[in-house]
């Protein structure tokens, strides 16, 4: 077992044994995580501190069925996930939010795929790359590639199987992809406009 | 789902993983504290087991010394539903998180027992019909 499994396991017998400074601990470790995860789905950070808020007294509140062999992180994303699923729900955001269909538009992007030599993204660019991906793509692409989840943990915070966490993944950065060069395809336009 | 990365899968794996985590207000941290703080204490189990052996022994006993007559039961069964409602809506407001069914439970059997230690006693004995005084 890794060191931060067992530091969470740990923290979190001292909280079922009614140590107080425990809850302190785990909200110290892991709101970080759990925000920035929150803030890139609901898109403002109002929301995304409630949803916080949410899903850490939830968490608390059902400590003691936290398995310790799992890593806690994953299982706070997957009431971190639920939590914003209901949000996202109520505020209709998108559609497809219950369907797994594919949302790529072939008319997003350019006629083939070209493969270029060089290619910078930064990190502005990314952010809106990701906030323009549907909410079941962008928890799926943030767990895995943002907050660095193995694809099992993903698979289990977000209660699918890996296979369908993987083509998640997949359609995520195809999606990202035909964004980015109907985006860079507008600024050459741009570019060249007298 | 073949896949082979290329420039732009290189580009926004780097760009992904360099992403910065943003942090929530330094407000957050003390709000989620002082609302897991004021969470309801967690009732002790002794008082309502207590309550419970008090009030199976009261039934016991009173069971032991009346016999109700077929016509109360009518009246008894709408006291006891009044009683139910009553004491779960008191067991909601005391418990307003719902920590589990436990709780309800042990409030709901309480109630009835209750409400039975008290209402037999009230129920007249009847005699037999036909029976001499």
């Amino acid at each position: 077992m890794s060191e931060p499994l067992d530091k969470d396991a740990d923290i979190v017998r001292r909280c079922l044994a009614g140590e107080e400074a425990g809850y302190a601990d785990l909200l110290e470790r892991h709101q970080g995580r759990v925000y920035a995860f929150l803030l890139r789905l609901a898109g403002n950070a109002h929301d995304a501190e409630d949803l916080a808020q949410v899903v850490f007294l939830k968490a608390f509140r059902s400590l003691a069925s936290f398995d310790p062999a799992r890593p806690f992180h994953s299982w706070l994303f997957a009431i971190a996930h639920h939590a914003a699923l209901d949000f996202l729900r109520a505020r209709k955001a998108n559609l497809s939010l219950d369907h797994d269909e594919d949302p790529i538009d072939p008319a997003d992007g350019v006629d083939g795929p070209e493969r270029l030599a060089e290619v910078s993204l930064d990190g502005a660019l990314v952010e809106r790359l990701i906030a323009a991906l549907p909410p079941l793509y962008r928890e799926a692409l943030l767990l895995r590639h943002v907050e660095g989840l193995s694809v099992e943990d993903v698979a289990q915070a977000l209660g699918l199987p890996e296979g369908t966490v993987k083509i998640r993944l997949f359609r995520a950065r195809e999606l990202m992809r035909r964004k980015w060069e109907a985006f860079e395809k507008d600024e050459t336009r741009e570019g060249l406009r007298p | 789902m073949k896949h082979t990365e290329d420039a732009f899968d290189r580009s926004l794996n780097a760009a992904l993983a360099s992403l910065p985590q943003p942090r929530p207000s330094a407000a957050f941290s003390r709000g989620v504290l002082a609302a897991w703080g004021r969470r309801p204490a967690a009732a002790p189990v002794w008082p309502l087991a207590a309550a419970l052996t008090l009030s199976s022994a009261a039934l016991a006993a009173a069971a032991l010394s009346f016999t109700p007559s077929i016509a109360s039961v009518a009246p008894a069964a709408a006291r006891a539903a009044a009683l139910l409602q009553l004491a779960g809506r008191a067991a909601l407001h005391l418990l307003p998180d719902a920590r589990g069914g436990a709780e309800l439970s042990a409030a709901a059997v309480m109630a009835v027992a209750l409400f039975l230690t008290l209402s037999l006693p009230a129920v007249p004995k009847t005699r037999p019909t036909g029976a001499k005084s």
